[in-house]
């Protein structure tokens, strides 16, 4: 077991090279990434002189936050009625299909609700719509293995002490399910902050999000200490979300 | 009351997420000239991915397994948090790393098929962890105590045992890579500069430069069709393994 333990962390240092590396660079006093020039904050000074960069980011931020409470509030409900295989099944082929046929997908009924009925949805709407399609799935997935932890006795107890059915849902099947409320939310967040294909498919020339203003660099082949930094600042949900997500789940176990 | 609200959002999930495929059904109605990938494009891509499936198996299969048997918390999640990590920071941090490795090594990785299967490798490779930890966890210890108390050695116990007894987990997570690689769009368009062409980057082009959505939309019900094929023989091993 030994060799196979050294190797398992050979991998993890292997998976956080490329990422950590972004995150030194971002901090180098130097135009070029193989030359060290120092530790400057001059780049994130950049990135917020750079107007273009903040309203990305700033329409990531808000799309991500609507999407991800919608998606998780909705699915909540979804994982604790729709717990047959049937429903889950629905959901789970949604998570698994190829990003671009489903990009595709959308892009086109929005080209026909643009061409019959005349209501152009392509930017921020489209692009909430088109996140929403796929992380309501997700959530509804993620939550479901959770739901067993609300005894069906606790809901009945309070359902008999006069609570409604919604009041019930709310005030005691809820703060059960929260930790992993918060979980499948971060999740959820963080996917929809970083997500870039389908945002490319659904969105205006006007509507800029942090993914692509990345990409118009990264397709390119570009390399800027200041694209550095908003990479930099783009990992954070996402980390943020890994760790939140192990402890939050840990309660469950 | 809440029953209603499930039924809402699952009708939305219906209308959002399936409904829209009928809209690619319409545009095939509609007809058109039907741009055929070419055959050199089409074998690319399904080696990249083949590919892309064997060396993230290979190179998960030695960590899900000592996961699966010792392994801590912490390990776990080291190893599966970069599924949190959008694929195209992955890129776009990979693209940097290859401009230093190309800088002292001289080996040149940007723009090839090698840099775009490294790319993929690196962002397939928690999913073929989970799939295999899975199967490895679900073992039970009596067959390899069996071989041993027979006599044999911990390697000939694993390679005659323990091995064959996780290959349909082997085989789920060969298909599950395979079909995500399939219709990978950015780790090709970033690492491969466009020049490692993939079915993925085709759909993509169709759309965006030649506005040709009539064959745009056969081709991404082509990948559609082949990923739920693929998700049902996953499923079927799956329950077969559990069994």
């Amino acid at each position: 077991m030994r060799p196979l333990r050294l190797y398992t962390w050979a991998l993890i240092v292997a998976l956080y090279v490329p990422i950590g590396l972004i995150v030194l660079l971002s901090f180098n006093n130097s135009k070029l990434p193989y030359v060290w020039g120092g530790f400057t904050l001059r780049w994130y000074e950049a990135l917020f002189r750079w107007e273009q960069a903040w309203q990305a980011i700033l329409n990531s931020v808000i799309i991500a936050l609507a999407v991800s409470f919608t998606a998780t509030f909705l699915g909540i409900f979804m994982a604790y009625i729709l717990r047959k295989d049937k429903y889950l099944a629905v959901s789970q082929v949604a998570m698994v299909m190829p990003e671009v046929s489903e990009a595709l997908a959308f892009a086109a009924a929005l080209w026909l609700v643009k061409t019959y009925a005349g209501i152009d949805l392509f930017g921020p709407v489209g692009v909430f719509l088109a996140h929403l399609a796929y992380t309501l799935p997700m959530a509804h997935v993620l939550l479901t293995p959770y739901v067993a932890y609300v005894s069906r006795s606790v809901v009945e107890a309070a359902r008999i002490l006069g609570a409604s059915e919604l009041k019930a849902m709310f005030s005691v099947v809820m703060p059960i399910l929260m930790p992993a409320f918060v979980a499948t939310f971060l999740i959820v967040f963080a996917n929809s902050f970083d997500t870039y294909i389908k945002t490319a498919f659904t969105t205006s020339p006007g509507f800029v999000t942090a993914p692509i203003l990345l990409w118009n660099y990264a397709a390119r082949g570009r390399g800027d200490p200041t694209i550095y930094a908003l990479a930099t600042f783009m990992l954070i949900p996402s980390l943020v979300a890994a760790a939140i997500y192990f402890r939050a789940v840990k309660r469950y176990s | 009351m809440i029953g209603r609200i499930a039924l809402v959002a699952f009708a939305s999930v219906v209308v959002l997420f399936y409904l829209p495929f009928l809209a690619l059904g319409y545009y095939i109605t509609g007809g058109g000239e039907l741009k055929m990938p070419s055959f050199s494009m089409v074998a690319t891509t399904f080696l990249l991915a083949a590919l892309t499936a064997v060396v993230s198996i290979a190179v998960a299969y030695p960590a899900a397994y000592y996961l699966a048997k010792r392994g801590s918390e912490l390990e776990f999640a080291l190893l599966t948090a970069p599924l949190w990590v959008g694929t195209l920071l992955k890129a776009y941090s990979l693209l940097v790393l290859f401009a230093i490795v190309e800088r002292y090594t001289g080996v040149v990785l940007w723009g090839t098929a090698a840099g775009v299967l490294a790319g993929m490798v690196y962002e397939y490779l928690p999913y073929a962890l989970l799939t295999l930890y899975a199967a490895i966890e679900k073992l039970s210890e009596s067959p390899v105590n069996a071989a041993r108390v027979l006599g044999a050695s911990r390697l000939q116990a694993f390679l005659r045992v323990e091995l064959p007894l996780t290959m349909p987990g082997v085989a789920a997570a060969f298909i599950l890579v395979f079909l995500f690689a399939m219709g990978e769009v950015i780790m090709p368009a970033v690492l491969g500069a466009w020049k490692v062409y993939t079915f993925g980057s085709y759909v993509w082009d169709l759309y965006f430069k030649a506005r040709d959505i009539f064959s745009g939309s056969v081709m991404s019900l082509i990948l559609a069709a082949l990923s739920l094929l693929a998700t049902y023989i996953v499923v079927r091993t799956i329950r077969s393994i559990s069994i």
